[in-house]
Parts: C-alpha cells; sequence; structure tokens
C-alpha cells in the first residue's frame, strides 16, 4: 500500500473530512494539482471546483468553493469556503443556478463577478454530480 | 369582598394561557439554542486553522501592508450592527443598540449596517443613516450571508466611503449571560493576525517552514485570506448574537412563565377567598333567617 499523508479540509461550518488519502488531485488557481505523500511544501489557492481523492482502488469526488491549501509532506489542511459530496448536490438546482447566472451575465443590471462566480460555482457542482 | 367571582376566574384563565405561550417559547428558545452553539463549535477549526495560515502569512510579507491594514484619518465610521429580528428578549436588542449609540459621537459621520430589523428600527427611528439592512438571517445565520455583508463593508471601506468599521454584536458568555461587545473590524490591527499562543492543532517543524512555498506571493495570498477573515469574524459574530439572542429570550421567558404562575397562585388563594365568604355569607343568612322564624 501506498504511503498516505493526513488531509484535512475545513469549511466555516465545520471539518468536511479529516482523514489519511494516498492522492489528491485538486483544481488550484494555477491549474490542476496532485498532491500524494513527501509533498514539497506550499501554500497555494485553490479555485471552485471539483476534487479526487483516491485511496487505493476507492475514488471520491467532491467540490470545493475556493479555498487555500496549506500542503506539508505529512499533512495538508485545506480552508474552503464550502466543500460537498456529490450526494448532497441538488442537480436541479445547481442547473437553474447556472442558467440563472448565464441570463445575469448578459444582463448590466447585475454584478458581473458575483453571476460569474455563480456561474463556476454552479459549474462545479454539475461537473462532480456527472462524474 | 369587591371582586366578582367570575372577574377572577376570568382572570386566571387568561393568565395561564399567557403561561402556556411564555412557556412553549422558551422551550423552543432552547432547542434554538442547542443548535446555534453547535455552529459556532463547529466554526470554531475552521477560524484557528485560518489564524494559523494568516500568521504565517503575515511573518512572509515584507513589503506595504494590506490595504485593510492601513490606518487613515478617521472621517466616517461605519457600525455593523447585530440585533434580533424579534423582541421577547429581555435587554438584548436594547442593550447592543444602545452600546452603539453611546459610542456614535457624531451622528453625521456615522454609517450604519443593520442585521436584523430590531436594531434597523431603534436607529431608524432615531434618524440615523442605515446604508444597508439584512433581515430574516439572524435566527440561522450562514457563512454566506455574512460574506455578501463583508464584501459591502470591503468595498465601501476600499472606495473610502468610510474609514474605520466596527463590529457590534453580543457575546454569549453563558446560558445565563450575554454581553454586548463592540470591536474594530477596519482597519485590521496586525495583532488581530499575529497572535503567540498558536494553537497546537498543526505541528510543522521550523525547518519545514522556512522551505514553504508561497503560490502566489505571501502578498497576494494574504489579500485572499483577509476577505474571509473579516467574513468569518462577521460569521462567528452573527453566530454568538444567534445563541445570545436565544439565551436572553430563554431567560426572559423562563421569568414570565415563573411570573405567571405566581400569578395564577395569588388569584386561586384569592378566588378561593372569595367563594369561602360568599358561602359563609349565605350560611350566617340562612341561619339568621330560621333564627328570626322561632
Amino acid at each position: 500500500m501506498a504511503e498516505t499523508f493526513r488531509l484535512k479540509i475545513i469549511s466555516p461550518i465545520g471539518i468536511f473530512l479529516d482523514e489519511d488519502v494516498e492522492r489528491m488531485v485538486v483544481r488550484g488557481t494555477e491549474g490542476e494539482f496532485a498532491i500524494l505523500y513527501d509533498h514539497t511544501p506550499l501554500t497555494t489557492t485553490v479555485a471552485v471546483g471539483t476534487f479526487i481523492i483516491l485511496n487505493g482502488k476507492e475514488k471520491r469526488t467532491g467540490t470545493l468553493l475556493g479555498g487555500l491549501a496549506t500542503i506539508n509532506p505529512k499533512e495538508t489542511i485545506i480552508l474552503t469556503d464550502a466543500a460537498e459530496w456529490p450526494h448532497e448536490i441538488d442537480l436541479e438546482r445547481a442547473k437553474q443556478a447556472k442558467e440563472r447566472a448565464l441570463k445575469r451575465l448578459q444582463d448590466e443590471k447585475f454584478d458581473s463577478a458575483r453571476a460569474q462566480a455563480a456561474l463556476e460555482r454552479a459549474i462545479a457542482r454539475i461537473n462532480a454530480k456527472e462524474q | 369582598m369587591a371582586d366578582n367571582i367570575q372577574d377572577i376566574k376570568r382572570r386566571i384563565k387568561s393568565v395561564n394561557s399567557t403561561k402556556q405561550i411564555t412557556h412553549a417559547m422558551e422551550l423552543v428558545a432552547s432547542a434554538k439554542l442547542r443548535k446555534s452553539r453547535e455552529l459556532a463549535e463547529g466554526r470554531r477549526p475552521y477560524f484557528d486553522a485560518m489564524i494559523e495560515s494568516m500568521n504565517r502569512i503575515v511573518a512572509k510579507t515584507t513589503g506595504a501592508p494590506n490595504e485593510f491594514m492601513k490606518l487613515r484619518e478617521v472621517k466616517k465610521v461605519a457600525y455593523i450592527l447585530i440585533t434580533a429580528d424579534r423582541g421577547f428578549a429581555g435587554g438584548f436588542n436594547a442593550n447592543v443598540s444602545k452600546m452603539v449609540e453611546e459610542h456614535i459621537d457624531n451622528k453625521e459621520n456615522a454609517v450604519l449596517y443593520t442585521v436584523g430589523t430590531k436594531g434597523r428600527d431603534h436607529f431608524k427611528n432615531r434618524f440615523y443613516h442605515i446604508e444597508g439592512e439584512y433581515d430574516g438571517i439572524t435566527e440561522n445565520p450562514s457563512y454566506f450571508h455574512a460574506k455578501e455583508v463583508a464584501n459591502i463593508i470591503m468595498n465601501g471601506f476600499k472606495n473610502e466611503e468610510f474609514d474605520e468599521v466596527y463590529l457590534a454584536y453580543t457575546k454569549f458568555v453563558s446560558m445565563i449571560s450575554q454581553k454586548p461587545e463592540l470591536v474594530r473590524l477596519l482597519p485590521l490591527k496586525r495583532e488581530d493576525v499575529e497572535v503567540d499562543s498558536l494553537d497546537d492543532a498543526v505541528d510543522i517543524p521550523i525547518e519545514e517552514m522556512t522551505v514553504m512555498r508561497y503560490e502566489p506571493e505571501p502578498e497576494d495570498l494574504l489579500s485572499y485570506l483577509i476577505p474571509n477573515y473579516i467574513s468569518d469574524t462577521i460569521y462567528g459574530a452573527m453566530i454568538e448574537s444567534a445563541a445570545s439572542q436565544q439565551g436572553a429570550r430563554r431567560m426572559a421567558m423562563e421569568s414570565a412563565t415563573t411570573n405567571a404562575n405566581d400569578m395564577i397562585e395569588g388569584l386561586t388563594l384569592k378566588f378561593n377567598r372569595v367563594r369561602q365568604a360568599a358561602i359563609t355569607q349565605e350560611i350566617s343568612e340562612i341561619v339568621s333567617g330560621a333564627e328570626a322564624l322561632k
């Protein structure tokens, strides 16, 4: 069995995940990257997107709505605004949110930065659900 | 006796139904209080971890201070006031509103952002300038509500609409004690983000810390973290206030229920006396009537 590292995902609502994993793939603001045991120490930002956790043959996905990752050889802590497992995601609602955000991007009445952020969240959720 | 037996009966009934309401509200408040405290406990790890990251990053930054840390001449002051949407909570709403009112030294220079209708009404009636109002979120605050408020506040601060921001909320000391608090939120004090006594949840040896790479630069990471810090501080204040609100309401309702019980006791005693007096009077009338016939 491959070596594992401790992964903690913490959101303002509480600890989302705290366990030993082999590999994690997240979307950083500078592109996707994987975290393995003995990673070089790094602090970086995490974008809105899906993440994958691999433990042997077991594979789990979820969404992270932005955050900050502090990576150390034995431990990784991700502080995120919100984290979700696919079963917590309401696909219909995400699709509606996507439509709404797209409409709002066209409309000048609405704050485009907020609509853009809402769109990213909706897409991340839909991707996680469909994987 | 002057009191009518029927009147007393009616009063007992009325006090009793009020008692039932206050008792129910007391139970509801205790249940909600438990929920709020769970939220507060859930927030703890995030806050600790965030403070720690900020500490480390602030230590790495050498350049100009972040825009949210810069002090400037204070012309306008913004207040975020967290109260409840509903009353029946003893002095809860009044205490925190009064504290803010006392802190404002010039009405013209104060800008208010109110969370909860009670604080809004308090200051609206006194003709203060209310810039933003957020209702219906005080009982069950979410992080995204807090973030929304934080974004508006940070934009205002950035655009120099105001030069200082204070956060007024009610701290949950214990089940029976809640204390109004006023803290300066912006500009950030360096000691807010630099705490010496770190939580030992994460133990990082010194040599590992020195090789820590930052991507993007520490300054940029800090400008990502500070908005989160502010959002989370507001979120924390909202949760504390939510817990305090329920605590204060529970206390108020408990004493109302006790008072109602005392009243019922007094009234029942009175009722029995009046009833007994009526019976005694009737007997003496009959006796004296019978006496007269002899």
